[in-house]
């Protein structure tokens, strides 16, 4: 374990500090660190338990249980404090990264951590629910995990280096040129034109966002409403047609970045509530055991 | 009129007037001739409401006419009524068209035909130039106006602008805006838009798409009559309607106007200056050049000098220029009392780059420089130190460590630390004061200037520079001597980004070592070009040939634009002939560069995805122009979730304002150069600084001291456009209280809409604002710190093209 | 008049642009279409929307033509007439047309309210790519959920806690604080599941003694006398050295104010439905294992040996004896020991399959509940709960065959007194006196004797001693019985009469429980199905009623091993039996634990409230400080302790 910590050089100046000559992910940030150090925490913490027999018998109750509770109890807020530090730009040295990584290993910790300190003795109560909400957490977390490592490079291709307000600008300067060009279009044409351009970009709820399905599109609407209609004059209406094609790309790319965020982003919305969830359960738990002492 | 006046002072900027109004109070006659219809046309020009900054602060302001920080307006106004209360005998409307005769009875002809007789002449012109008229029937009717300064004011009109560079597109678009209804047309010589930005152009075309304005490409006006233009197409000429036609035709220079009066200039190039006595006289008696175009932007130096310059004129010898405290404090350190003047001149003959150094340019260096005296071992600086600054030995003598123990002595009169002036890299060795001695820092602005304005003085540091590169490539073993052939026989050549230097294949015994800039090594493998290597400034290549004889074994061609210093073949194998040492050294680079190569070709055959990919990488890289960084952020898009808390950590280590935009820019391989400083080796934003207040950090950064007056030079010079104008927004409430209530706009960068709401209707001063490297953060780039997945590095690209990155990758 | 058309634009930076324009004729077009008077680029609008129309020059009609009206004062009208002094606002689309009057002009503005599209209004860019534009806030959800959190199970069940402070039983059904709970309840608290007040009285004190004596009344001792009447100092040097885990534990209790020593440090509950389980013998090894060296150590006196486990280390069994004849009481040490009960009983001679017993016995088949031979349960009967035995009787487990009867009258056998040797005196000079020594007639009789006639438990012994001594005086009869082959002497130890008092019998005494501390059950399943001589293996060579036919540890260690399966010597089904399988902690005559799968499923539960002065005394007096092994004692009922054996 002694290589997992060489000290930093000491007097190194603020650029070498941070210096890395590669990308290097928060999951195998120096050399798995903290995978291995909350590895060897679970293997040691199961170990024991087979080893060490409390009595009664394994419970929260026990010293054991006492030992591995604290150590969760505590381990769960350090965790939290994650959101703050990644908000506070405090001037020392310390690197988002390796809290990430440590966030993660120890986070999947928890697993054994609390559930060894439960002895698995599970019920209709606080305690369990503490815990149930941990594990809860944790899953989320996981599928957080999952998706940071899968996701970015999807998000990079479909943007194809254009910025999120370059996508809205693009919609917007086809609105323009779309509304220009249908000037000359009969009532009845106009009207899908309308409802294309009434079209929020960003309409649709969440489950919209996240499956990238948008059934009741105006702009495919008018597209096709459009391709067969026969009523305006034929060039004037191959221009729009043609616009609103471009614009439904430009849709498309943009509804892709929607939902490739939306999936990056949706399982903050259960594990930041929940971890709070948790914590005031954690309190409840804790207290409990002590006010029915 | 005939009357003859005591002095004519031609521009009525800061200087001019200022001298004016001097005039106007010693009671002297004058004249202040303007060429516009009102005073001090460059500010004037300025947009409305635009806050004009004081600085220097340290110096005083010795002028008749108040001057402190404010609003445009609040300034001009200010001039006006000191124009009045000085009795400032002001002509409008007066372009002086040409001078003759000389002192005691010069003759000033302005366009219209009026001629004024005066004694002396005070040429406070400025840099600003005149238009580029057009060239064609009717070029002189009222409605072909120069600039425009509000587009606001036309309306319903036929506008034409003539001319395609980013002032003319600028105009276009602001005119073509839909609510003011003009018939906008915008005329282009040739076939595209080489000379604008290309944001500029595309935002153009747009509009054309939208019918906004219409593009006429290969079209030049051919004659003007009220209301309607002709113009000459590809497909026969052309009548169309036209109520105002805007000329952006580009500048003249006032140089040439200077220069027909007989002024000398110190040089050639554009960085040049009216020679001048300390009394700021040109080379022809009688006429005086001062402000701007005696190389001093700041509107005080301007009318300090107005001011001084008036009693100059007027016999007053005594007078002591308004920086004389500031110089007193520049010597104030060292141990010999000596008199302001009697130092300049002690530095200025013991000295050899300051040999033909002009009293008053020499005050003005000495201003921005530095005087030291070191005791015997003092370090100066030490190997791998960044700094650009240039010391000149005034008395003692320096020695460099060229290697562990060998030390080389540089002898009084001499320099060092022009390495890291020319090539911006880090110092490449320490230097110790071999004796009690006392150097001279010149700062990297005003050692640049002294190079532009002092031929001499170029000549001087290019040589010794050159041999000192040398000395430093062949380490240890190599004396002056040794390479005074080499030395006369090199010369140094420009080379624009792309150029190839040495082709693959083809015979050639040149040796070159490159002075500034960055050459990257490819090598024609399978029919694909491969990335071999990066070169940075400071090494050499090319000496295969020499060595072998050999045909060129790879490629070399100019990452950026740079410069490089040819030496010839034989003359390099004389010296390595005279100096076995050095051939074995340099045969040991050799070997060590064919076996990477080798290694290359070997990995290319097993590996050739993972070779590609590297070459391609640095083909990127270094399109990006990646080549003249010295340390760029990049993100590798296989681990950025675009949570945006590189800029959110940006601004809030900063004063709320982020230096970096991550989404913006170019990707490859998803790998991303985001929009942020690259901290170049020549930084752009340093080339015109007026107040002169960029420059390299301890950690090689480049950073804005305090003092940005907000000229908006450095955005418009920075190609990568990673240079804002933004005022600070306001105080944000505390952390804690946003994560626990969601009051104010949390972490990052505010809505400009909560900013608006913070701050009323009070509009703060927008400076420039960069990327400093997270200067005097301890944690270091705050953009890396606050990467939660990794993504974001910063690197140098020689560290990042490194080989051991390619042994990674191939295995 | 004329129609005025003004339009207001107005630019990026905000500047209004204001052209007025005067429209030819009296009848103005509004369109889209490019033909119309007023065009209007919208596609709200169609190519021919309305005619305005003047008649007087100041009233207005604005008349929609087919298909789309306008907005008017909000309602969709397809004509409007609008006096033009008094000014109107119709909306056309995404356009409004404003109706004013200036001079004697009429004044038509027209401006684009709406935005283009929907894309081109403005966003903010954070709120709208992200998910915080579709979805409640995180902010928001975590405060919701952490306080719903804390009120269902922090508030709630504290106040569940304060609202029945003083209330003597909680009503049944849910009680917030029930979410608290650790795990089921064992069956006998079942009932208290919903009070959990019952027990946890005071907040942030561990549950005391109060608690459970309040129910657990009776013979309930709340610590046996031998660790009540301890010194604290000795009760704390016979602790062993405690572990890392201990200290840990002790740590805590100590942290946060919980002593130890209470009933429920080894009654654990909450530990899953069913019964309580046994206290670990854990508990006790705590201490008594190594604690004799301990105890010197600490320079006590050790009455007790170290025990570990009892299939492992225990010691031999101590049970009460009488050394000699009529001594006290005392706990046997050594092998073999002899216990004095007074009484003549070879065990072999009875026991043996042959010989006058066997046979005797025998002859009574039919009459007695008697084999061809005597055994054990012939002369030990059990106790009613089966547990122990009860002690021999003369008249019930002896008389059958030593009669005591001397003479016959009519029929009706008159017997000697038994217990009474004064009686047994009386008696026989009274026979001598009323009758003279005439020989009976019956012996005259010339009728054969079968065997076994002699046990019809006549006159046997008599007639034979009348023959004997001659001439027939009392005197002699009565030294005859009390003498070597008399009637008592058989069974009793005899002391002849001395200077001024008369015959007497040697005090019988038998222990009803040789084993105090240990607990055996005669009538465990487990025990009743094996013989007797398995483990009182002496009994058939036993020659003299001294020996003690009290099993040893080894018997006993044939089945029984230790807690956790411990042994010294092979056991073939063994049973686990941990300390409270035979001792007994609280020493209240009531029954040890039974190994698990003896357990009767049905147990007793514990109904009755505790009285309200347990918690009063708290109540009053608030959480007492406790010390180690500092309890609430009430003196014990110890039959057996006192009266020894």
């Amino acid at each position: 374990m002694a290589s997992l910590f060489q000290r930093r050089r000491s007097k190194a100046t603020q650029t070498e500090r941070v210096r890395e000559r590669r990308h290097e992910g928060f999951l195998r940030y120096a050399n798995f660190r903290w995978a291995k150090i909350s590895g060897g925490l679970c293997l040691l913490i199961i170990v024991s338990y087979a080893l060490i027999d409390v009595t009664p018998r394994p419970s929260g109750g026990t010293w054991y249980g006492y030992t591995l509770g604290t150590i969760g109890a505590l381990l769960i807020l350090w965790l939290t404090a994650l959101g703050y530090r990644k908000r506070k730009m405090t001037s020392d040295y310390w690197s988002l990264k390796a809290w990430t990584s440590a966030h993660v290993y120890l986070g999947l910790s928890l697993i054994v951590i609390g559930t060894w300190h439960t002895g698995f003795q599970l019920g209709w109560n606080v305690h369990t629910l503490a815990w149930v909400l941990m594990m809860l957490v944790i899953l989320s977390g996981l599928y957080g995990v999952t998706v940071y490592a899968t996701l970015p490079a999807a998000l990079s291709n479909n943007r194809d280096e254009m910025t999120q307000m370059q996508m809205l600008e693009a919609i917007r300067a086809f609105d323009r040129q779309l509304h220009a060009a249908a000037q000359p279009l009969t009532p009845e044409d106009t009207a899908p034109v309308l409802a294309a351009l009434d079209e929020d970009p960003f309409a649709g709820g969440i489950m919209a966002r996240l499956s990238g399905r948008y059934p009741r599109c105006a702009t495919a609407a008018a597209l096709g409403a459009l391709r067969v209609s026969r009523s305006s004059g034929a060039e004037a209406r191959e221009k729009v047609v043609g616009l609103l094609s471009q614009k439904e790309a430009a849709l498309a790319r943009l509804r892709q970045h929607l939902r490739i965020r939306a999936l990056l982003e949706v399982w903050l919305y259960v594990h930041v509530p929940l971890t709070f969830a948790l914590i005031a359960a954690l309190s409840a738990h804790i207290i409990s055991v002590f006010f029915y002492w | 009129m005939s009357d003859v006046v005591k002095v004519a002072i031609i521009g009525s900027g800061p200087a001019g007037l200022s001298a004016a109004a001097r005039a106007g109070q010693l009671g002297m006659s004058h004249v202040l001739l303007e060429k516009t219809d009102h005073l001090s046309d460059t500010i004037f020009k300025y947009q409305k409401g635009k806050r004009v900054l004081a600085t220097p602060e340290r110096l005083d302001l010795r002028s008749d006419c108040r001057f402190a920080e404010g609003a445009r307006e609040y300034i001009l106004g200010n001039w006006d009524e000191d124009a009045a209360n000085n009795k400032v005998n002001v002509v409008k409307h007066a372009d002086v068209a040409e001078v003759t005769g000389e002192k005691g009875a010069f003759a000033i002809r302005t366009a219209k035909g009026d001629i004024y007789h005066a004694e002396t002449i005070v040429l406070a012109i400025g840099t600003q130039g005149n238009p580029n008229r057009m060239r064609c029937g009717g070029a002189d009717l009222p409605h072909i106006i120069y600039q425009v300064d509000d587009p606001e004011d036309f309306k319903d009109k036929h506008i034409t602008v003539v001319g395609s560079g980013d002032a003319g597109i600028e105009n276009a678009l602001g005119v073509a805006e839909e609510a003011l209804e003009n018939t906008v047309t915008i005329l282009n010589r040739s076939k595209d838009f080489a000379r604008a930005k290309a944001k500029n152009v595309s935002d153009m075309m747009e509009a054309g798409e939208n019918g906004f304005l219409s593009i006429r490409t290969e079209t030049q006006p051919k004659l003007v009559e009220p209301g309607w233009l002709t113009l000459e197409t590809p497909n026969g000429d052309e009548k169309i309607e036209c109520d105002v036609i805007v000329a952006r035709l580009g500048s003249v220079a006032p140089r040439g106007f200077v220069e027909s009066m007989g002024i000398e200039f110190t040089g050639p190039d554009r960085e040049a200056f009216p020679k001048l006595s300390p009394t700021f006289e040109s080379t022809v008696p009688g006429i005086f050049v001062i402000g701007a175009l005696a190389g001093y932007p700041l509107i005080k130096h301007c009318m300090n000098q107005g001011y001084d310059v008036v009693e100059f004129i007027n016999g007053n010898t005594s007078l002591t220029p308004a920086d004389e405290k500031d110089l007193m404090a520049v010597f104030a350190s060292l141990p010999q009392q000596k008199s302001v003047t009697e130092w300049l001149d002690y530095l200025r003959e013991r000295v050899r780059i300051f040999a033909d150094v002009s009293p008053l340019q020499m005050r003005e260096f000495m201003l921005d420089s530095k005087v030291a005296f070191y005791r015997k071992g003092d370090v100066v600086f030490e190997k791998g130190d960044p700094g650009s600054s240039l010391f000149a030995i005034a008395d003692g003598h320096a020695e460099v460590e060229v290697a562990p123990g060998v030390t080389v002595p540089i002898e009084q009169g001499s320099i060092f630390g022009e390495v890291g002036l020319i090539s911006g890299r880090k110092r490449g060795a320490t230097i110790r004061a071999g004796a009690d001695s006392i150097f001279v820092e010149v700062s990297r602005t005003a050692a640049l200037k002294l190079m532009g304005s002092v031929p001499g003085a170029k000549r001087a540091i290019n040589r010794i520079s050159l041999e000192r590169q040398l000395l430093q490539i062949f380490k240890g073993g190599l004396t002056v001597e040794d390479l005074e052939s080499v030395v006369d026989a090199a010369e140094v050549e420009r080379v624009p980004a792309g150029k190839v230097v040495v082709a693959e294949g083809e015979q050639g015994d040149d040796v070159y070592v490159i002075r500034s800039g960055s050459m990257v090594v490819e090598k024609d493998i399978g029919g694909k070009r491969i990335f071999l290597r990066y070169l940075p400034a400071g090494s050499f290549f090319g000496e295969m040939g020499v060595l072998s004889g050999a045909p060129r074994n790879a490629t070399v061609k100019a990452a950026v634009g740079s410069e490089v210093i040819k030496l010839t073949g034989e003359s390099f194998r004389k010296m390595l002939a005279a100096r076995p040492q050095v051939r074995e050294a340099t045969e040991a680079a050799v070997a060590e560069r064919a076996q990477m190569n080798s290694f290359i070709e070997s990995r290319k055959a097993s590996y050739s995805s993972a070779v590609d990919l590297y070459s391609d990488t640095a083909g990127f890289i270094m399109k990006e122009g990646l080549g003249e960084a010295t340390d760029a952020l990049l993100i590798d898009e296989n681990l950025c979730v675009g949570c945006d808390n590189c800029e959110k950590a940006c601004a809030d280590s900063h004063e709320g304002l982020s230096r970096l935009d991550r989404e913006a820019g170019k990707t490859f391989a998803h790998l991303h150069v985001p929009t942020s400083c690259r901290h170049c080796e020549h930084p752009h934003c340093m080339a015109d600084c007026p107040p002169n207040v960029i420059h390299r950090g301890p950690d090689g950064e480049v950073f804005m001291e305090p003092g940005c007056i907000g000229c908006g030079n450095c955005m418009r010079n920075c190609p990568y456009g990673v240079i804002r104008m933004e005022a600070a927004p306001p105080e944000k409430p505390s952390l804690l209280r946003w994560l626990l209530t969601g009051f104010g706009p949390g972490p990052g960068e505010p809505s400009p809409k909560w900013t608006k709401k913070q701050l009323g209707d009070e509009k703060p001063k927008k400076i420039a604002v960069k990327c400093d490297m997270c200067k005097g953060i301890a944690g270091g780039p705050a953009c890396v710190r606050a990467c939660p997945t990794g993504a974001a590095i910063r690197v140098s690209p020689e560290e990042f093209l490194s080989i051991a990155r390619l042994q990674e990758d191939a295995g | 008049m004329s129609f005025i058309l003004r339009r207001i634009s107005t630019t990026k930076t905000g500047k209004q642009i204001i052209r007025d324009q005067a429209l030819p004729g009296d009848t103005i077009t509004l369109g889209r279409d490019a033909g119309n008077i007023i065009h209007i680029a919208d596609l709200a609008v169609n190519p021919q929307h309305a005619a305005i129309t003047s008649a007087d020059g100041r009233h207005v009609r604005v008349a929609a033509s087919e298909g789309l009206g306008f907005d008017f004062n909000g309602r969709t009208v397809d004509a409007a007439d609008i006096d033009s002094a008094a000014g109107a606002e119709l909306r056309f689309g995404g356009h409004r047309l404003t109706i004013a009057r200036e001079g004697d002009d009429i004044i038509l503005l027209v401006e684009r309210i709406d935005e283009l599209s929907q894309s081109s209004k403005d966003v903010d860019e954070a709120k709208a790519f992200s998910l915080a534009g579709v979805m409640p806030g995180k902010r928001m959800g975590a405060w919701t959920f952490g306080i719903i959190v804390l009120l269902a199970f922090l508030i709630g069940p504290i106040w569940a806690w304060h609202s029945f402070r003083n209330v003597d039983e909680r009503p049944q059904g849910y009680h917030a604080d029930m979410a608290w709970s650790s795990g089921p309840l064992s069956s006998a608290h079942a009932n208290l599941k919903g009070d959990c007040q019952a027990c946890h009285v005071e907040p942030f004190v561990a549950v005391t003694d109060k608690a459970c004596v309040g129910c657990h009344t009776g013979e309930h001792k709340a610590m046996s006398m031998a660790h009540a009447n301890a010194p604290t100092a000795m009760l704390l040097a016979a602790r062993h050295p405690p572990g890392v885990g201990e200290r840990i534990l002790a740590g805590f209790a100590k942290t946060f104010n919980r002593p130890q020593g209470r009933c429920v440090d080894c009654h654990t509950e909450h530990e899953g439905a069913g019964p309580m389980p046994a206290t670990p013998q854990k508990f006790c090894a705590d201490c008594h294992d190594g604690m004799k060296a301990r105890l010197i150590d600490a320079g006590f006196k050790p009455t007790v040996a170290d025990a570990a486990d009892f299939g492992t280390l225990h010691p031999e069994f101590r049970p009460w004896v009488h050394a000699a004849p009529g001594a006290k009481p005392i706990r046997a040490l050594g092998k073999a020991p002899l216990d004095y009960n007074g009484l003549k009983f070879p065990h072999d001679i009875h026991l043996s399959a042959t010989g006058g017993v066997a046979r005797m016995a025998a002859s009574f088949r039919g009459r007695y509940d008697f084999g061809n031979k005597l055994e054990c349960e012939n002369c030990h009967r059990p106790e009613s709960d089966g547990v122990r035995m009860k002690p021999v009787e003369m008249e019930r487990d002896c008389a059958m065959c030593h009669s005591l009867a001397f003479e016959t009258v009519g029929g009706v056998t008159r017997t000697l007194r038994h217990g009474e040797p004064d009686q047994v005196v009386a008696d026989l000079f009274a026979y001598y006196r009323s009758t003279p020594p005439t020989r009976p007639l019956q012996l005259g009789g010339m009728e054969r004797r079968r065997p076994g006639a002699y046990a019809e438990g006549q006159v046997y012994n008599i007639y034979f001693r009348e023959v004997a001594v001659r001439p027939n005086r009392a005197e002699d009869a009565v030294r005859a019985v009390f003498s070597k082959g008399g009637a008592c002497y058989d069974c009793h130890t005899i002391f002849a009469p001395a200077s001024g008092n008369r015959w007497r019998v040697q005090k019988v005494v038998q222990s009803p429980r040789f084993l105090s501390k240990g607990w055996f059950d005669h009538a465990d399943p487990g025990h009743a199905k094996v013989e007797c001589a398995t483990c009182h293996t002496e009994a058939p060579q036993s020659k003299r009623s001294e020996q003690l036919l009290v099993p040893g540890l080894a018997p006993c260690r044939t089945c029984h091993v230790g807690e956790n399966g411990a042994t010294i010597a092979k056991v073939k089904e063994p049973t686990r039996s941990s300390c409270a399988m035979c001792h007994e902690y609280h020493s209240d005559g009531g029954k040890p634990w039974m190994p698990e799968r003896e357990r009767k499923k049905k147990v007793a539960m514990v109904t009755d409230r505790p009285p309200r002065e347990v918690y009063a005394v708290t109540a009053i007096t608030g959480p007492a400080r406790r010390h180690l092994y500092d309890v609430t004692w009430r003196t014990p009922v110890l039959g057996f302790a006192r009266q020894g054996g």
